[in-house]
C-alpha cells in the first residue's frame, strides 16, 4: 500500500471517530435534554399533570423519596420530597403502608395538584421535573404557556 | 558489496516498518468501523444515558439499560436525599455537609452560593482529604443544585 492508501486509512479513521461522537450520546458527557412530555397551557390555567410511577416486581421501600420540582427559565417556582409511601396513598392505587413496609410492583398514578398547586402567571417555558432515584426514573415535563 | 547488502537489508526493513503500520492502522479502522456498524444495527444509538446541566444522568429515549455509573449516581442521590430529609432541622439549613453516599460527597449549599458555602468548615472534609473523589450540592429546599 503506498503514500495514497495510507493516506486514505487516516481520513476514513478521522471519519470513523468523528462519526462516533456526533452519533452515539453515550460517549457525550452532556447532551439537551428532550422532554419526556409537552403540552400547551394558558396564562391563568392550573399545572396539570399525572405523575405516573411504575414500581418493578420486587417493590420498593415506603421511604424512597421522590423529588418533585416545577422551575420557569431555570429558577425553581417551587419544589417538594415526598416519600412513596405517602405517594401511594394519594394515588388511585390507595394502600396505606407503615414504615419499612414495601410498596408493592404495580403503577402508581398521581395528579399534580395534589402536590403542587399552581397557576401559571407569565406565558413562558415552564418544567415540571420528577425523580424516583432508586427507580432510575428521571422525568421532565415541558409546558408552553401563551 | 557489503554496503550493498546493508542498504538492501534497510531498504527491506524500511518496507515491513511501513507494512507493519499500515496494518495496524487497517485494524484500528477496522474495529472503529465494525463498532460504529454494531452499534447502529443494536439500535443503542439514541436510547442512552445523559447528564443533563446539573450533571444529573437522565435518560434519552427508552435505555434498555442502565450502567453501572449511572445506577451509583442515583443510589447516591437516593441516599443523599434520605440524609437531607433525616437531618433536616426544625430552622432550615444553613451552609454544611451531610456526610457521605457512596463515593458523594453531600453538601447543603445556598442558591446562588454565598461566602459561607466557599468556608472549610461548611464543606465536606471527605471530599477536602480527597477520601471522595465526587459531591452532590443540594440547596435548602433539597433540589439537587450541582454534580461534580
Amino acid at each position: 500500500m503506498g503514500k495514497i492508501g495510507e493516506s486514505l486509512l487516516f481520513v476514513v479513521m478521522g471519519v470513523a471517530i468523528i462519526g462516533l461522537f456526533m452519533f452515539f450520546p453515550s460517549l457525550r458527557s452532556t447532551g439537551n435534554v428532550v422532554a419526556d412530555y409537552e403540552y400547551k397551557a394558558n396564562v391563568g390555567d392550573a399545572l396539570n399533570y399525572s405523575i405516573n410511577i411504575g414500581v418493578p416486581e420486587n417493590g420498593v421501600d415506603a421511604s424512597t423519596p421522590i423529588m418533585i420540582s416545577l422551575s420557569k427559565d431555570g429558577k425553581i417556582i417551587d419544589s417538594k420530597i415526598v416519600n412513596m409511601g405517602d405517594f401511594v396513598k394519594m394515588s388511585d392505587n390507595n394502600i396505606t403502608l407503615s414504615e419499612g413496609q414495601l410498596v408493592p410492583s404495580g403503577n402508581y398514578a398521581v395528579d399534580i395538584s395534589n402536590i403542587i398547586k399552581y397557576n401559571f402567571d407569565q406565558k413562558g417555558e415552564y418544567e415540571l421535573y420528577f425523580a424516583v432515584f432508586k427507580l432510575d426514573i428521571v422525568r421532565t415535563v415541558k409546558i408552553t404557556v401563551e | 558489496m557489503i554496503s550493498n547488502n546493508s542498504s538492501e537489508l534497510d531498504k527491506i526493513n524500511s518496507d515491513a516498518g511501513v507494512g507493519g503500520k499500515v496494518q495496524i492502522l487497517c485494524i484500528i479502522a477496522g474495529l472503529l468501523i465494525g463498532f460504529f456498524v454494531f452499534r447502529g444495527f443494536a439500535g443503542g444509538g439514541e436510547d442512552n444515558w445523559i447528564k443533563d446541566s446539573k450533571g444529573i444522568y437522565i435518560p434519552q429515549g427508552y435505555p434498555s439499560s442502565v450502567p453501572d455509573g449511572v445506577k451509583a449516581q442515583h443510589d447516591s442521590l437516593d441516599c443523599a436525599l434520605k440524609l437531607y430529609i433525616s437531618q433536616k432541622p426544625a430552622n432550615g439549613y444553613n451552609s454544611e455537609c451531610l456526610g457521605v453516599c457512596g463515593d458523594y460527597a453531600v453538601d447543603v449549599v445556598h442558591t446562588p452560593k454565598n461566602a459561607n458555602d466557599n468556608k472549610q468548615e461548611n464543606q465536606c472534609s471527605a471530599y477536602l482529604d480527597g477520601q471522595v473523589k465526587s459531591f452532590i450540592e443540594i440547596d435548602g429546599n433539597g433540589n439537587v443544585v450541582k454534580i461534580g
